[in-house]
Parts: C-alpha cells; structure tokens; sequence
C-alpha cells in the first residue's frame, strides 16, 4: 500500500471515528458534547457506560490505526536481500 | 531516480573513514540503490543448484520462487513511491539523533493532550484521544531498529528451504 493511500485511509478513518463515535454516545447514551470526563460519576450506570464507550472506541481507534500504520512496503535492499538469501541457502 | 542511483553508487565506493560526518555514520542504509530498468532477481542460477543439491522439494523452489516474485514486485512499487520525490528527500531524513529528538517532541506533545482529555469538553477530549493515538501508533511504527528486519527475513528463507521449523 502507498504512503498516499495510506495517508488518505488514516486520515479518513479517524475523521469518520471522531463523528460516529460522538454521534453514537449522544443519541444511545444522550452524549452532552459540553461534559468533561472529569465531571462523568462513575456510580451511576450511564457515565460508566459513557467511559467504557469512549474507551472501547479509543481502543478500536488504536487498533485500526497501528495495522495502518504498519501496513507498509518492505525495506530492504538489493544487497541486504541477496546477502540474506545467500546466507539463508548456506545454512 | 538516476541522479540518485548514481549518487548512491559514488557512496559505495567510497572508503568508510573517507568525509565521513557523525551524522553520516548514524546514517540508515539506503532504500533503493538500483534504477527500475535494471532486470533485477533474487534467485539465480547458483542458487538454485545449491537448493538441488540440498534435496530441496520442487514444492520449496517453487515457494522461494514465487518469494522472488513478491520481492520483485515490492521493490518496483517502492521505486515509483520514491520517484516522485526529490533525491534528497530521503536524505533529509536519515539521522538517527534528529529521529530521536522528533519522536521526543512527539511523545511529550502526546502526553500533554492525554493528560489534558479529562479537562476539556467530550468533542474535543475525542480530538486529543485521536491525535496522541496517531503519534504512539507513528512511534511504535517506526521508532525501531529496522536492521532487525533482515533476522526476520533470514528465518524465513530457513523456513522456505526447510532447515527450520
């Protein structure tokens, strides 16, 4: 995969993580995009449902993003290759 | 791409000790040092008699044949990512100090906006959470000793001609 695409898919999937995730925790869990996290009470059911939410998402988003990330062409050299395979068949 | 090539080729022949700056020593081995047009195979003759002799099956030539195609076709794709970029964008980016320095940077901006998300709004706490988990996935991406990769590639070729398992 290109750098290019790459980029685009990156760029794209977080843009589209940022929306949905927000839109699913207002319209599920009535979301006020206002409230801090600080603020969240964690003895309620809705605001320990609203953190592990927004930790699922961060986690996902992590995801996604690592296997992006390093989806990538390979790196070595002419040399380095045949060096390697050489040393691969004497073995 | 030929400028570089050449350029690349001058290098080579130089002697280590020859102008050599402690950036260059940091220096990480170039990516491309052959031009697309050369006909390029990392199986050659030689070494498939080597694998005949080693009573390799025709099923593991093939398997380290088609190892060759998949080279090939990489190696190609990363030469025309790189044709469209200035020869010495590569270079400008080489230093493994500057590298360290950058990824620094990264990480204690990363910190600030983790450590900022409880304080600010959801809307904006979800843009931190986003923008520090593009820099630790960019970091563990690449902050890394890419020599490594080469000991990755090594066991597989012992894989594909069989002396590992």
């Amino acid at each position: 995969m290109s750098f290019r695409t790459r980029f685009i898919l990156l760029a794209v999937f977080n843009c589209l993580e940022i929306i949905l995730s927000l839109w699913l925790l207002k319209s599920r869990f009535n979301l006020d995009l206002s409230q801090r996290l600080i603020d969240l009470d964690l003895n309620t059911p809705h605001g320990f449902q609203l953190l592990l939410g927004f930790m699922a998402i961060g986690l996902i988003g992590f995801l996604v993003n690592f296997l992006l990330l390093s989806y990538r062409r390979s790196e070595f050299t002419y040399d380095q290759a045949i060096s390697v395979l050489k040393a691969g068949a004497r073995s | 791409m030929a400028k570089r090539t050449r350029a690349l080729a001058r290098h080579h022949s130089q002697s280590p000790q020859s102008e050599a700056t402690d950036d260059d020593k940091d220096a990480i081995t170039s990516e491309i040092i052959l031009s697309p047009t050369t006909s390029v195979s990392l199986i050659n003759a030689e070494i498939v008699q080597i694998l005949i002799k080693h009573e390799n099956s025709a099923e593991e030539i093939r398997r380290l044949m088609d190892a060759d195609l998949t080279y090939n076709k990489q190696r190609l794709e990363i030469i025309r990512e790189h044709a469209a970029q200035h020869p010495d964008a590569i270079d400008g980016r080489k230093a493994k100090q500057s590298r360290r320095n950058q990824y620094s940077v990264l990480l204690g901006l990363a910190c600030i906006l983790l450590f900022t998300m409880p304080f600010v709004s959801l809307a904006v706490a979800a843009i931190n959470g986003t923008i520090g988990t593009l820099i630790v996935c960019g970091i563990l991406v690449n902050a890394r000793e890419r020599e490594l990769d080469l000991q990755g590639f090594l066991k597989l070729i012992n894989v594909v001609v069989g002396k590992e398992k």
